[in-house]
């Protein structure tokens, strides 16, 4: 009497194996892009804080006077590194050495008028990340009006 | 006439079960780095949330209803901001206000013991706390000067907001402007 072995076939295991790896390489793909992702969101929201953090000290500066605040850039667009937690009106380009948790956040002041009577501000934060320059810009207007 | 009994072999449970246990921490893994993410996420914008918050409530209260900035004795009223034009910071952890109607109000923090979050609160002719139970407040100080006698004081204020390992540093500056 012949005895039958039932077993897999190479191509059975062969599909089987390719199956399981695509399941695991995906997984671990996801993954990595979930945790890039999610870190990309995180600095984002810090880079938010950060540019926030900016427009507020700039308001300041323009409540106490907008003839002081002006005089930073009469005539022309001027942009300011402030890396620290107050504006030097005398830092113009960032250092690296004294980045802000590793982020670079400078304004850029852009006088409309004559004299002038608005400021457009633009405010800018800088990281890397893998390689990638990453950004989060916010854009305001100070008027002479406004209170 | 013989039942032929079919089943799996030992082997062929063996080599299931292996898979099986190969798999499922894979999915479990994945589940558990993607939900922990999650949670960082959602704690860093919750803590910017209730620090924007709490900017936005001092600022409104300090720049547009404080009058002066008075001492510990709410009954004595004499302005404590000293005048300076080159500020050097001395902080304080809580600040006595007396707002544009002539009624006082304190800011400062509320320290609780863990778990219970430290919390911001004003007491005025009430009990007001600027944050929620979800994020904690450390570092919570004030620090008040002025450039000219008779000038506007401006307040600095700086906390840290925190939640789940996350924590974002605040500072900012405000002029009273109905002194």
């Amino acid at each position: 009497m012949n005895k039958k072995n039932k077993a897999f076939t190479l191509v059975e295991v062969l599909v089987f194996t390719v199956i399981l790896t695509l399941f695991f390489v995906s997984a671990v793909s996801i993954t990595t892009m979930t945790i890039k992702q999610a870190e990309i969101n995180k600095n984002k929201i810090i880079a938010t804080h950060y540019a926030d953090e900016l427009l507020s000290m700039l308001q300041s500066e323009r409540e106490f006077g907008w003839d002081t605040f002006v005089s930073h850039a009469p005539s022309g667009s001027k942009t300011f590194c402030v890396n620290g937690d107050e504006i030097n009106w005398l830092i113009t380009t960032c250092d690296p050495q004294f980045a802000l948790n590793g982020f670079e956040r400078t304004v850029t002041l852009k006088p409309v008028g004559s004299p002038v009577s608005q400021m457009t501000v633009l405010i800018n934060v800088k990281w890397q990340e893998g390689g990638n320059t990453y950004q989060a810009p916010l854009q305001s207007v100070f008027n002479l009006w406004e209170q | 006439m013989g039942t032929v009994r079919k089943s799996f072999t030992f082997i062929e449970l063996v080599v299931t079960i292996g898979i099986v246990a190969f798999i499922v921490p894979a999915i479990f893994g994945v589940s558990y780095v993607i939900f922990r993410q999650q949670i960082i996420l959602n704690s860093m914008m919750e803590v910017k949330r209730q620090g924007d918050n709490i900017a936005q409530a001092v600022k409104t209260s300090l720049s547009t209803n404080a009058r002066k900035i008075i001492g510990a004795d709410l009954n004595n009223d004499v302005d404590i901001c000293p005048v300076i034009t080159t500020p050097t910071p001395t902080f304080f952890p809580k600040l006595y206000v007396e707002d544009s109607v002539g009624n006082n109000y304190s800011l400062g923090l509320e320290t609780n013991p863990e778990p219970t979050p430290n919390r911001i609160a004003s007491l005025g002719a009430s009990l007001t706390y600027l944050t929620n139970q979800d994020v904690s407040i450390s570092n919570f100080a004030f620090s008040c000067y002025k450039s000219t006698l008779g000038g506007a004081s401006v307040v600095t204020t700086k906390y840290t907001v925190s939640k789940n390992g996350q924590s974002l540093d605040y500072r900012l500056k405000v002029r009273l402007n109905t002194y």
